[in-house]
């Protein structure tokens, strides 16, 4: 029988018993695994809310969380429309715009802001009439940028449109710099571009030298010299102006304050060092934890940490040993930190005890080699891990999530915490870079960044994003070309206590750029999964475009898309006729972005689709590769690829480039990027210039009287027209010879020599590390595809000798001169933007 | 019908129920134990006399106890504040091997602390080690007859 008085006792003694219990096992409640919820998380409040009302009055909160439902229901619905309306402005689309702007004062006819907006997208509207109407009219338009403080903005009734003059650079109030550039020429899409990034375009030239305002103003002014008859009363003749909205984001607090990075480059190898500035903001001790990326091959090879004045060096590690000394360290108070890697180009930072007020610095110093593509070389820093999908049997995936949501809600091993749309951390970051390339710099060129450049010779360039140009949301790309197309020094070498190692930099003859293919299968593979939508695939779907349009009639090709599955246009080839290229066009354009990113499903319908052994085989896949399981997705290529070359597309601003770079090694082919501010146009024409000619295939290099040994990688991969590839490897005397490469093009035996001339310019000290990061890949390589489980062993072997980061080590810091006071603190994870141009709604997990 | 007290009673065993549960779980995780385990800096001394110093390389070894080290330090003078390097692949075989120099600033004579190696301690003993110099030398590169010790501050 059920004693109610019993029961009672029984379950408050449990009580009594069970929450001491609780509370003693649980320490301080700052177990390894807490994560604090600083200030500005909204995890902080997620628990606290209970139902305040008593339960006797139901009816009343029943209406309480009606109206709060509906309320939320139009913030949806408002949030929605702002967006929709910042879409059609960015598209320059400002008439709709302005109808959603009218929807939206519709459901809130208060709404300061969209009030506020309307009238801006009037006044571009405005202006995009006259501008039209004065480029009929054979008018020039005059168009100068102003920095304005954000103080000096008048309400937006009163503007009074300043004159400029053309090229003026007069400051018109003290403190504020005018930006006058002549810009005379720059259309409405290079209007638009700067009202949408708030930014100057790049492909006009534009500098902002000492930018530093809240605002950015483009005045558009009619030339007056020449008679402008007005649309109307209200367009103005004297100029116009397109204002960014000013941002009122919430800032949220996070222990990483700013990143330098500072690279030099020699030759084809940057040297770069990083230095993560972080601090504690809060009043209470944190441990920071912070993903981040690097480039892919680069070999991380010294790891410094500095506290007040005083600097010391990590130490490298076996990976789980690290772990241990670090927690060890974190747990007894000392200040320490563990730097691990998740992917050879995502790495986790994790800072322990700091105090309140506190700052330390954390360097990280790499080497990598440059690309070489097209005739440019290309130096590429990543500054943000993009959202990745994790098919759901994954538990070693990358997920994104929340700023905010507990560790450990996504069931992957790393997490990466994004900060929603309107949520700014005060993380920002400088970066410059020192061009020695031995020979004259012909041009030079960033779509990624504003940059300042400064010449010290025709050979060496500093350059550096500008200053309004910080936020770390986007990789910077930059490029160059020298004369002649190839550095001075293709050979570099380095001697230690070791022996001596080489790169060098093989480029493809001559000669192949003479001859012409054999009849292609395309196969196109666009990702359409939930990180493509807008933008990106907007993008891919152009490059696609540009590509079909220039396939030749003895040509065929295929269109398959794939995101939580996969389809395709047609069930076999289909012949390049201008019929079936209008109907591919077609197809094309009703492919939209949304669900996973199941791309094992797209590999297995492009590489197991029936193939036409007439044509060569090229699939070309369009992805920003926001994945998490890449190494099953490069075990499945390896297995399926047959007959297939793979050259691939990757699309955004902070595509990850491991997988794309890695695919197109294993696919035999190559890969291209196209940013956010690039045009599809020129990476698609250089894809057909590099598939137009047959490749360099079956290469063997005869390295004269150099002595090598362990040359890596060590089947040369096929050369292709404008790319090159690096060869790196161990040598007993590097003394001046010829190299002799061969290789058969088609069926024709080909022969060429590279001469190898060592001197004081050709030595660099990161060859060695380079090398070893070489071998450390190729034997990663082998052992996801399958190769002996020993291979682990050489790699931690290799990866302790050189001092190098990998996947079987890490470098640990410790302070141990010195104790903080307390437990050892709760952990803030550094939560990070996504990448511009990439939506959050459809990329990021969030709890409710 | 279950009285409100009834549903009272069985929130609460709910409740305890729970909280027994979770307790349990989290006691039966495995939990990192570092109560046998220290960290202390090791200071590495040289006494020249009047010679100025540019260069040092030297081997430290474990000779009694476990110590692993996890980090390294410059000295106390100007010349080698910054941290010198170590031989990672004698590290990997267990050894200390240590270098720097420096020709820029001005160099230190006499007694200085030219280096700190923060080491992690396992058990109770407090761990002895053997150094040895390998080269102590000065801006031209000349071998200097100097002294080179180690402390170790150990405040457990």
């Amino acid at each position: 029988m059920f004693n109610l008085r019993k029961s009672i006792f029984t379950g408050l003694l449990l009580s009594l018993l069970a929450i001491p219990a609780f509370l003693l096992i649980q320490g301080c409640g700052n177990d390894i695994n807490s994560t604090v919820s600083a200030p500005g998380d909204t995890a902080a409040y997620q628990g606290g809310t209970s139902d305040e009302h008593g339960s006797s009055d139901t009816e009343a909160i029943d209406k309480t969380r009606d109206s709060a439902r509906e309320a939320a229901q139009e913030v949806q619905v408002i949030s929605t429309l702002f967006h929709t309306a910042n879409k059609f402005a960015e598209q320059r689309r400002f008439q709709a715009a302005i109808d959603t702007i009218d929807r939206l004062l519709s459901v809130d006819p208060y709404n300061e802001q969209a009030k506020y907006l309307r009238n801006m997208y009037s006044q571009a509207l405005l202006w995009q009439i006259q501008h039209e109407k004065s480029r009929n009219a054979d008018h020039n338009v005059t168009m100068h940028l102003m920095a304005v403080d954000k103080d000096l903005i008048p309400p937006v009734e009163k503007i009074e449109y300043p004159t400029v003059e053309k090229g003026s650079a007069k400051p018109i109030a003290a403190g504020q710099g005018i930006v006058g550039y002549d810009v005379s020429g720059m259309d409405g899409g290079v209007m638009a571009q700067m009202y949408s990034f708030g930014k100057a375009p790049i492909n006009n030239q534009i500098v902002l030298n000492n930018f530093n305002a809240d605002e950015l103003w483009v005045i558009a002014k009619v030339d007056t010299a020449k008679s402008v008859v007005p649309v109307d009363d209200n367009t103005p003749v004297s100029g116009c102006c397109v204002v960014k909205l000013p941002d009122n984001p919430e800032e949220v607090p996070l222990p990483l304050k700013h990143t330098d990075v500072t690279g030099n480059i020699a030759g084809y190898i940057a040297t770069v060092n990083v230095v993560q500035q972080f601090h504690n903001p809060y009043d209470t001790k944190i441990e920071a934890r912070y993903v981040f990326p690097l480039p892919q091959n680069a070999a991380v090879n010294d790891f410094l940490m500095t506290v007040g004045d005083r600097t010391i060096r990590g130490v490298i590690r076996e990976k789980e040993e690290a772990k241990q000394i670090y927690e060890a360290a974190r747990s007894r108070g000392h200040v320490a930190s563990l730097l691990t890697q998740q992917r050879p180009n995502i790495f986790t930072q994790k800072v322990a005890n700091i105090e309140p007020g506190k700052a330390i610095d954390i360097n990280i110093k790499y080497f990598n080699t440059l690309a070489y593509k097209d005739g440019w070389y290309e130096f590429v820093f990543p500054m943000v891990v993009g959202p990745r999908f994790n098919p759901p049997h994954t538990t070693d995936g990358i997920a994104a999530v929340a700023h905010g949501t507990p560790d450990g809600t996504s069931g992957q091993s790393t997490e990466v915490h994004y900060l929603k749309p309107d949520q700014r951390s005060g993380h920002d970051i400088s970066l410059a870079v020192n061009i020695d390339a031995g020979v004259k710099i012909e041009d030079l060129e960033c779509s990624s960044h504003i940059i300042e450049k400064k010449y010290n010779s025709d050979s060496r360039v500093n350059v550096q994003i500008a200053r309004n140009d910080t936020i770390p949301n986007k990789d910077f790309v930059l490029r160059y070309k020298v004369a002649g197309n190839k550095v001075k020094t293709g050979i570099m070498t380095t001697t230690d206590d070791n022996g001596s190692y080489f790169t060098m930099m093989l480029y493809p003859p001559e000669s192949i750029s003479q001859l012409k293919r054999v009849p292609m299968e395309m196969i196109f593979v666009l990702d359409c999964s939930g990180s493509m939508n807008g933008f990106p695939i907007e993008m891919s779907k152009k490059a696609i475009n540009r590509a079909l349009k220039r396939l030749g009639p003895d040509d065929s090709f295929q269109i398959i898309r794939f995101s939580n599955n996969a389809s395709q246009l047609g069930p076999k080839p289909i012949e390049a006729t201008q019929e079936n290229i209008e109907k591919g066009l077609t197809y094309l354009e009703g492919l939209h972005g949304g669900g996973g990113t199941m791309m094992i499903e797209g590999i297995k319908a492009a590489l197991d689709f029936e193939h036409d052994p007439k044509r060569f085989r090229i699939v070309s896949f369009m992805t920003d590769g926001y994945i998490g399981n890449e190494a099953e997705i490069l075990k499945a290529i390896s297995e399926k690829l047959g007959e297939s070359r793979i050259f691939s597309f990757g699309i955004g601003s902070s595509p990850n480039r491991y997988l794309l770079d890695r695919m197109a090694a294993i696919g035999q082919g190559a890969v291209s990027y196209i940013g956010h501010n690039d045009s599809p146009i020129e990476p698609v024409d250089n894809f057909y210039e590099t598939i137009a000619h047959p490749a360099l295939t079956d290469i063997s290099i005869d390295f004269g009287d150099m002595q090598v040994a362990e040359v890596w990688p060590p089947r040369v991969p096929d050369l292709f027209a404008g790319r090159a590839v690096v060869i790196t490897g161990r040598c007993k005397s590097p003394k001046n010879c010829n190299i002799t490469v061969g290789g058969k093009v088609g069926s024709l035996d080909q022969q060429y020599t590279v001469p190898a001339e060592f001197s004081d310019n050709t030595r660099h000290d990161g060859i060695a590390a380079i090398w070893a990061r070489k071998k450390i890949e190729i034997l990663n390589n082998l052992l996801n595809t399958g190769g002996p489980t020993d291979l682990s062993n050489a790699i931690l072997t290799t990866a302790l000798s050189y001092n190098l980061m990998s996947n079987y080590t890490s470098f640990v810091a410790v302070d141990s001169a010195t104790v903080t006071s307390g437990e050892h603190g709760v952990t803030v994870n550094v939560s990070v933007p996504v990448p511009e141009g990439v939506k959050y709604e459809t990329t990021v997990q969030e709890v409710h | 019908m279950p009285t409100r007290q009834n549903k009272m009673t069985i929130i609460i065993l709910t409740l305890c129920f729970t909280a027994l549960t979770y307790s349990f779980g989290k006691a039966l995780e495995p939990q990192a134990d570092f109560s046998n385990v220290r960290f202390v800096p090791v200071d590495i001394i040289i006494d020249s006399a009047d010679k100025s110093i540019a260069a040092y390389q030297f081997e430290l070894k474990v000779t009694s106890g476990i110590a692993k080290l996890s980090g390294v330090e410059g000295g106390d003078c100007e010349a080698f504040k910054a941290p010198g390097y170590y031989d990672p692949k004698a590290l990997n075989h267990g050894r200390i091997i240590l270098a720097a120099f420096n020709l820029d600033k001005s160099l230190p004579s006499g007694k200085f602390r030219c280096a700190r190696l923060h080491f992690m301690i396992s058990g109770d003993q407090t761990p002895e080690f053997e150094i040895t110099p390998v080269v102590i030398a000065d801006a031209k590169g000349n071998k200097v007859k100097a002294d080179m010790t180690y402390r170790l501050t150990d405040r457990d």
